[in-house]
């Protein structure tokens, strides 16, 4: 069955026409506030940061007029966080990724996937709603994501103070700055390019990006990437190596790399809404390996 | 060498063995050198990497075919990789990695044809196939894999084994130390998706559709895409497990399987398959 756009985000939102109708009806002075209120007043709380054509940040399924009881913050929408939002009560899922696996989120084939129905239908049964806030989070400065990776990695004192992505280490090796990293990321999945005796006195974050990999290698002894498309990236930092430089690529996983600032976005919204309960839920990436 | 066929020559000799599934408006072509060049030995593999071009010298092989182009990004406007933001021709011209490799290849008169969209669709399907002699998987449950004829990758039906056992197994044969799993180690498993290379989520949508397939067995995945539907496939109950063996890893045999194949319809000149590897160097053993 053709599904057209319009229509499937129909599906996708139950109710797209009424949450527009909504947002002109006053809420009830001592009822919770809906997803839609309290999304109107995180964007309006995030200021220039906020940009309300982005198509990552928006409500990704359920009603966005439902009562919100309590909220969760996480990494990643997953059909497990979702779940396990919804066995601590929270209906309200904010997330920093996608939730039907793709960044566009509504692309097809998803319409006609029985996984996609499975999530939705669990959505829509418990009155939950999930909204993603990608780009804005990103925009605000301090950067959260960097902030939060840095403390995690008690990188903080390292990092440069017009450049709180990029390190300036007391001179060491590989080896030490990759079991820096590794003790303070929960995750199963690090790979590394590199020899662990070779010295590293410098090292800059580049996340996925395969020209942000190579502009950092230049100029840094390492970098630090999450989530890099194997044959531009990977392959790129073996020929790297062959052609005689001695530098180290450390490659985490997308989830333990980037999770830390959902970790920090309950205090955030706190300051907004003293009253909602919120939550992180770990979005926890289960990799393992031999 | 005595045998005088030019890379030109061995590229339609290749054609002429899949006259039917040969398609044009692809991303092949030649990436370095010219068509008219004498060959003097053929190397087949992935991904041309500085140590495989090494390797070629040394084996006096001028033609490289490759799946991949030689400098980390497609510039044709075919595309048939994700890239993740590739750097401009200018940015790259003047990269030190990029110089080295260039000069490694114009210094040796090296000649780099890719082979992609069309060696994907052999019938002879080596790119599957010979991931799937690797690995050790061989009924083939052709009822499940019919519909999936615009994919590289076949649903098999295997003796009862544990995800752990599954991943080592794949480990040790397709020597990929650094394959990442998801899922719960003692599930029990009989049938694999197999799916060499980068996997998509609709991909992973068709195979997995028909709720027949207990594990997928990729090279690489996305971390918001194909990745994350397979975690939501295991959440569901529906899967069990899913084992990224690395893109070389999974590539590298079918590369092999090409030279095979070639040498079956040229001997004018070697031809020899090379396996690039895993490019990673160690993972940290790391338990959060």
């Amino acid at each position: 069955m053709h599904i057209s756009r319009r229509q499937f985000n129909k599906l996708a939102m139950t109710s797209c026409a009424f949450a527009a109708a909504g947002a002109a009806r006053p809420a009830f002075a001592d009822g919770p506030m809906t997803a839609q209120q309290m999304v109107d007043k995180i964007s309006t709380a995030m200021g220039p940061a906020w940009n309300p054509a982005s198509y990552r940040d928006t409500f990704k399924m359920g009603d966005p007029n439902t009562p919100v009881n309590a909220v969760a913050s996480c990494f990643m929408s997953t059909f497990d966080v979702i779940k396990r939002a919804h066995a601590k009560g929270l209906n309200f899922v904010i997330t920093h990724e996608p939730t039907m696996w793709t960044d566009q989120d509504f692309l097809p084939p998803v319409e006609n996937d029985p996984l996609f129905k499975l999530k939705l239908e669990y959505v829509n049964d418990n009155k939950m709603i999930v909204w993603r806030t990608h780009d804005s989070l990103h925009k605000m400065r301090p950067e959260p994501m960097i902030t939060a990776e840095n403390k995690k990695l008690g990188w903080d004192k390292y990092a440069l103070p017009d450049d709180a992505k990029t390190y300036k280490f007391p001179p060491t090796t590989a080896r030490d700055i990759v079991s820096q990293y590794t003790e303070n990321v929960p995750t199963g999945s690090v790979r590394v390019i590199g020899d662990p005796s070779w010295a590293v006195k410098s090292a800059t974050q580049c996340g996925h990006g395969f020209s942000q990999n190579v502009e950092g290698l230049e100029k840094y002894d390492a970098t630090v990437s999450i989530e890099v498309r194997e044959w531009e990236t990977c392959e790129y930092g073996r020929d790297l190596i062959a052609s005689g430089a001695k530098k180290t690529m450390i490659i985490g996983s997308h989830e333990s790399g980037e999770e830390n600032m959902m970790k920090d976005f309950p205090a955030w919204f706190q300051q907004l809404f003293p009253t909602t309960h919120i939550e992180f839920i770990p979005t926890t990436d289960r990799l393992w390996t031999l | 060498m005595a045998a005088n066929i030019t890379a030109s020559a061995v590229v339609e000799k290749i054609r002429g063995q899949a006259p039917a599934t040969w398609m044009a408006g692809t991303s092949e072509g030649f990436e370095c050198g010219d068509g008219n060049v004498n060959v003097t030995g053929i190397v087949t593999v992935w991904t041309p990497t500085i140590q495989s071009l090494q390797k070629a010298i040394s084996l006096k092989h001028n033609l490289i075919i490759s799946m991949e182009p030689p400098f980390w990004r497609e510039n044709g406007t075919v595309k048939t990789e994700v890239s993740m933001g590739a750097p401009t021709t200018k940015v790259l011209e003047a990269n030190s990695v990029y110089q080295f490799k260039k000069k490694l290849i114009d210094d040796n008169g090296l000649v780099v044809w890719r082979f992609n969209e069309n060696y994907k669709a052999l019938p002879s399907n080596p790119r599957l196939n010979a991931l799937a002699r690797t690995l050790g998987y061989k009924d083939q449950n052709t009822q499940a894999t019919q519909k999936l004829a615009s994919l590289s990758a076949a649903v098999y039906t295997i003796p009862e084994v544990s995800l752990m056992d599954l991943a080592k197994k794949a480990r040790d044969s397709a020597n990929a130390k650094a394959l990442r799993v998801l899922g719960e180690p003692g599930e029990k498993v009989k049938s694999v998706a197999l799916m060499p290379g980068y996997v998509t989520d609709a991909d992973i949508m068709a195979m997995v559709h028909d709720k027949n397939v207990d594990a997928i067995v990729c090279g690489e995945a996305c971390e918001w895409e194909a990745f994350e539907y397979a975690e939501d496939w295991i959440t569901a109950g529906w899967g069990k497990g899913m084992i990224m063996l690395g893109r070389a890893v999974s590539e590298d045999p079918g590369a092999q399987e090409l030279a095979t194949w070639m040498r079956s319809f040229i001997s004018d000149v070697p031809v020899s398959g090379i396996a690039v590897g895993e490019p990673f160097s160690y993972i940290p053993s790391h338990k959060a």
